[in-house]
């Protein structure tokens, strides 16, 4: 299949894609990006996988911060110094990957949530 | 009885393994043992949800479609996985092949009946109490079993999820695809933290 070259994430393009759903498919999709969310970040956060997503968000939105991953990356040194160095080097490239994860998805999770919360306000 | 047992400890040896999910069929709903802690969610919760006018989703640009998109392969995966030998690193388009071909599933499934006897000729069972294969047939059969009783719930869902998938377009499926290639995949077990605690 060809396709055009995606922008980077975090970027937008200005071509837009409508996806049409029902309650129960936005459902499944909502319970998709909470457990993509929940096994990316697990290790960082120690999210519950089995949280839903409303719940989850107030636990992912502090790793937003730059200041939240470096506490995070300081913890896992003092925890490994001296045990593994590599450890410790990997850690930190897991955490700013996380980071950037979370920064992606969970706009979009948040996103999906009040489209959710709308239709229920509205019957 | 013995079928559950089996079911259990295969469903063990996955966690351990795969980290994936563990899941228990009880009279009353489907356990998820996840690091320790129990969810029971009742037979029928998700799927009886009762169907409303659509719901649109406008505006969404081409990186958000993605990202719903690994969002879905991400799930159907892990589904995916309790029953079957699947490259983690397929592209969602792929998978969606593989998944809706009865042969290739087949294939994929006799594939991890065959990666579980080899584990536990080697290794024994977790607990050797709760399996008695006392033959080649019987380890097989117990193998068998196993997957059978675990794919009744997986199948279900990745139906579900199959549904939403065929509404992507084509296009999200490309993106994915590329997606696929260009980010390194992030996922549950993997942390390198734990690895060094083990």
């Amino acid at each position: 299949m060809t396709t055009d070259t995606l922008p980077a994430t975090g970027q937008s393009d200005t071509r837009e894609i409508s996806l049409t759903l029902n309650p129960a498919e936005l459902q499944i999709i909502l319970d998709a990006m909470r457990f993509y969310l929940a096994t990316s970040v697990e290790a960082l956060t120690n999210l519950d996988q089995d949280a839903e997503l409303v719940d989850a968000v107030p636990a992912l939105e502090p790793m937003l911060t730059a200041e939240a991953v470096e506490a995070y990356i300081a913890l896992q040194k003092a925890k490994y110094q001296g045990i593994s160095q590599r450890t410790v080097s990997d850690a930190e490239t897991w955490a700013w990957n996380s980071h950037e994860h979370i920064q992606d998805v969970l706009p979009l999770a948040k996103r999906l949530m009040a489209i959710q919360e709308s239709e229920v306000s509205n019957g | 009885m013995a079928k559950e047992t089996t079911a259990r400890e295969l469903a063990f040896r996955k966690e351990l393994h795969a980290s994936a999910k563990v899941i228990n069929w009880t009279d009353n709903g489907i356990e998820y043992v996840v690091n320790g802690r129990i969810t029971r969610i009742p037979h029928g919760a998700v799927t009886c949800r009762k169907a409303k006018r659509p719901e649109f989703i406008h505006n969404q640009d081409r990186v958000k479609m993605v990202l719903i998109a690994r969002a879905l392969k991400t799930e159907i995966l892990s589904w995916a996985n309790q029953i079957m030998d699947v490259d983690q690193n397929l592209p969602l388009g792929e998978l969606v092949d593989l998944l809706l071909d009865p042969a290739r599933t087949s294939a994929a499934t006799e594939a991890i009946a065959r990666r579980l006897c080899e584990d536990v000729r080697k290794h024994g069972w977790h607990n050797p109490g709760d399996c008695d294969s006392a033959s080649e047939a019987d380890l097989l059969d117990d193998v068998y079993d196993g997957i059978a009783f675990l794919s009744i719930r997986a199948e279900s869902q990745i139906r579900q999820l199959l549904a939403v998938v065929q509404k992507l377009s084509p296009q999200a499926l490309g993106d994915e695809a590329e997606y696929c290639q260009r980010i390194r995949p992030l996922g549950r077990g993997s942390h390198p933290a734990l690895i060094g605690a083990n």
